[in-house]
């Protein structure tokens, strides 16, 4: 046991977090590698051992044999002063090697919020922390994730942005890699070389010029680099790489279970939702598959649950026979069957208690707005009868618990939507007292309202975002009109929304800013107990940037978006005909009534999605 | 039916998985190893498994016992190997037999405690007199005599010349745990405030102080 890390861990708080060796976790010999990846995700480890993406990201770079990924993830602060104080430099979880003996970094990027812990990590990595002032070809620092589709605030951080899904272009990367280091290639050449590969976005080949009034006014590509960045996709996603077997956890985790990928993207269009869009084309795996898939997950790691994931699990074309085939397998087992994200108007008790004998988890529904009017504003095409009913039906079989969740904020929105909120619980408590089964146990309600962040690549990204005081009001609003008995209301903080929509929609100049909030002690901003909000403001200004003009401000519809040489599969002008529908309350229908032409066909190569 | 009595070694960087930890990683390395194990029942099975001695988080465990049954007669052959392969990295399953002897036979664990202080003449004296120490447990604070706590102790310099402690501990109800040593010697200067000991422990023992298992 290395003295030093163990120094540290004996002062800290779940010291398993730090200590690697779980069952699944590989070690190779480093002798026989050529490259040592690390996997970093910028969050504590019970974060981002939930994280699936990472999960085949790891399986699939250890497949190659002469590659060793190891994973690496932001120390909690106790752990973080121990490691400061010891001299433990940021490690690898399986080998405990330090940072300088590894390769490539590879950040996954889930959320705005996480900006500062990347900083962070490089910091305690010793990697200089602007793309600049690394000039050798090794240390490379890359980074993918969801934030990749406007990635902008923070690109000056990384050599390179792996746009879309990584399961064939990050190995493609990572032999470009080898290659490079046996020829002793320059960085710059070998950069070059990266910009070829599906998905790769090299932020320095491309520079952004701003108008006077602080506008993009172009963003050009160097001699030879595509103006645009396609985003990468796995095109046969039923035959995709994906892990036999997970490493298991030894100690507790946020999401801990077997889980398998049914289908990418949505079919729904719910016009505030980016991943529903960036995710386009749909691409369904089979349930011959996805069987396979899930019992060798549950035999090789002795989990007793499986969650069978999506965006949209209830729209999942061949989800009765795939539940069919597991049933039995899992009740055999004592193993529970989760189907999280299921749609109300898609709702099927049989299915539900099916899946839910082992063990009943609760109720989720998300109508995310009051009205029908202002559901139809953002496209989420629900309509209350539907929740109605799958309530009905819910109640009548037993159970007494719904979480149901909500955004204000929302574009068009007056009071009346947020008193709509009020009344759509109402009915549900109704509903129950009319259909509830053991009504004397009472009906328990949670209602979610969280506050909107408008994001790129979304028909609302031309869309700013409620003021701060505005927000406060409504949430005032809410509580005071909100009176009802049984009802635990919870609402989000709208300090850490503000910043998420800053940087959502941010641009370059913003790397400054985050600098200089991490060099300020900003951290693990996506904790409440560690946000520590003055201090970013006081950043902004300190850097001469106004937060609001990124927040607040609604963009011309021919302005040129940060984001706009990324391509996520769906065109800009497709967004823009969904906001004006928008704006005249027009819902569209789902895909599955035809489809939109949305442009994720050019990415499919014209194959059909799966709906 | 078969009641299993593992005996199992907690090694290395396994010594900071937390009792309740180990009890989820355990029952999950019994699913993994195939076993006919046996489960609860009623709403929310799991695997019956009850670890004997808890052990501090940290602390490595060369001697470790749990108790799980098996549906079946007859435990498979191969039953170590299996766990061995199912089993996290330093967590290894040394040998079973059928669960005779009752918990409360326990009467005494012997522990190692590595210092990365100098050897000193010092410590041993100190243990040879009385020692009040303040006791802390779920029931509250209680003063006691340190020495009731200890069967034996004895000091040696090991390889590199640091204190190694040797002590055999009361155990079972009313345990204690090596930390309180360390305290003592802290209290005394021969432990240095910064030196984080490793505490490793060797045997379980009954009450007459013969192995238990």
């Amino acid at each position: 046991m290395d003295y030093k890390i163990k120094q540290c861990l004996d002062n800290v708080r779940k010291p398993a977090r730090y200590t690697g060796g779980e069952f699944g976790s590989i070690i190779k010999d480093k002798s026989k590698i050529e490259c040592r990846f690390a996997l970093c995700f910028p969050e504590l480890y019970e974060i981002a051992m939930s994280h699936l993406g990472s999960k085949i990201l790891y399986s699939r770079l250890n497949a190659m044999e002469n590659v060793w990924c190891e994973r690496m993830h932001a120390p909690a602060l106790d752990m973080e002063e121990q490691m400061r104080e010891n001299a433990v430099m940021l490690y690898g979880l399986e080998s405990k090697d330090y940072a300088p003996e590894f390769d490539i970094f590879g950040f996954s990027l889930q959320y705005e919020l996480n900006y500062t812990t990347v900083l962070n990590m490089l910091d305690l990595a010793g990697i200089p922390k602007f793309a600049r002032e690394r000039t050798a070809l090794t240390p490379l620092v890359v980074a993918g994730g969801p934030c990749v589709y406007n990635v902008e605030p923070v690109v000056d951080f990384f050599d390179i942005i792996m746009v879309g899904e990584g399961e064939e272009n990050l190995p493609e990367l990572t032999e470009l890699y080898i290659k490079a280091k046996r020829e002793n290639m320059d960085k710059h050449s070998f950069l070059m070389e990266a910009a070829k590969i599906e998905g790769i976005y090299v932020p320095q080949f491309y520079h952004v010029d701003y108008s006077e009034q602080g506008t993009i006014q172009a963003i050009t590509a160097d001699a030879g680099i595509a103006p645009i960045v396609k985003k990468a996709i796995v095109r046969d996603f039923d035959k995709a790489y994906y892990p036999e077997t997970f490493v298991v956890p030894s100690t507790d985790i946020v999401f801990d279970r077997a889980m398998i990928e049914l289908f990418r993207g949505c079919r729904r269009g719910c016009r505030f939702c980016q991943a529903g869009y960036t995710y386009r084309p749909i691409r369904a795996k089979s349930a011959e598959t996805l069987t396979a898939q899930a019992k060798s997950l549950v035999e090789t790691t002795g989990y007793d649950e499986i969650s069978l994931s999506s965006l949209s699990s209830s729209d999942y074309p061949q989800l009765v026979p795939l539940c069919d085939n597991l049933l039995g397998y899992c009740d055999e087992r004592h193993t529970n069957l989760a189907l999280p994200s299921l749609r109300a108007d898609s709702f099927n008790l049989e299915l539900m208690e099916n899946i839910q004998k082992v063990r009943k988890s609760g109720l989720t529904f998300a109508p995310e707005a009051g009205t029908q009017r202002l559901r139809d504003v953002i496209n989420k095409n629900l309509f209350e009868s539907d929740l109605q009913d799958a309530c009905k039906i819910a109640f009548q079989a037993g159970y007494n618990s719904v979480k149901l969740y909500f955004m204000m904020g929302l574009p068009t929105e007056t009071d009346e939507d947020l008193l709509g909120i009020g009344e759509v619980v109402k009915n549900v408590i109704y509903n129950f007292k009319m259909n509830g089964k053991n009504k004397s146990r009472g009906l328990k309600i949670n209602v979610g309202v969280s506050t909107f962040v408008p994001k790129a690549q979304t028909p609302f990204q031309w869309v700013g975002q409620t003021t701060r005081e505005e927000i406060r009001r409504k949430q005032d609003f809410l509580r005071d009109n909100f009176k009802i008995k049984n009802v635990q209301l919870s609402l989000h903080k709208s300090d850490s929304s503000y910043l998420e929509a800053i940087f959502a929609r941010g641009d370059r100049r913003l790397s400054a800013v985050i600098y200089e909030a991490w060099k300020n002690g900003c951290n693990l901003d996506a904790w409440d107990e560690h946000f520590q909000f003055e201090t970013w403001m006081k950043a902004f200004e300190t850097c001469g940037i106004d937060p609001d003009f990124y927040a607040y401000r609604e963009p011309a519809a021919d302005e040129i978006l940060a984001w706009d040489h990324i391509f996520s599969g769906v065109r800009k002008d497709y967004l823009r005909q969904e906001y004006e529908q928008a704006i005249a309350g027009v819902a569209t229908p789902d895909c599955a009534h035809g489809c939109r032409n949305c442009g994720a066909l050019e990415l499919s190569g014209g194959v059909k999605c799966d709906v | 039916m078969y009641k299993v009595r593992l005996k199992f070694a907690k090694n290395d960087y396994s010594a900071y998985i937390s009792h309740l930890d180990l009890m989820q990683t355990i029952q999950r390395s019994i699913i993994r190893a195939g076993l006919p194990v046996k489960y609860s029942q009623g709403f929310n099975p799991h695997i019956y498994l009850s670890i004997l001695v808890p052990l501090s988080t940290g602390y490595q465990s060369e001697y470790d016992l749990c108790d799980f049954e098996l549906t079946t007669d007859a435990p498979p052959a191969d039953m170590i190997e299996k766990l061995n392969a199912a089993l996290p990295h330093g967590l290894i399953a040394l040998e079973y037999r059928e669960t005779k002897t009752p918990v409360r036979d326990i009467g005494f664990c012997a522990y190692e405690i590595q210092y990365n202080s100098e050897f000193s003449e010092k410590a041993a004296p100190i243990f040879a007199r009385e020692v009040k120490i303040l006791k802390h447990s779920k029931r509250g604070d209680r003063e006691v005599i340190l020495n009731d706590y200890i069967n034996e102790i004895s000091f040696v310099a090991d390889k590199d010349g640091k204190l190694l402690c040797k002590c055999i501990l009361k155990a079972g109800d009313d345990p204690l745990n090596p930390a309180y040593i360390t305290d003592v010697l802290r209290f005394h200067n021969i432990v240095l405030q910064s030196d984080r000991p490793m505490y490793i422990r060797k045997l379980v023992l009954d009450k007459n102080r013969e192995v238990f298992f």
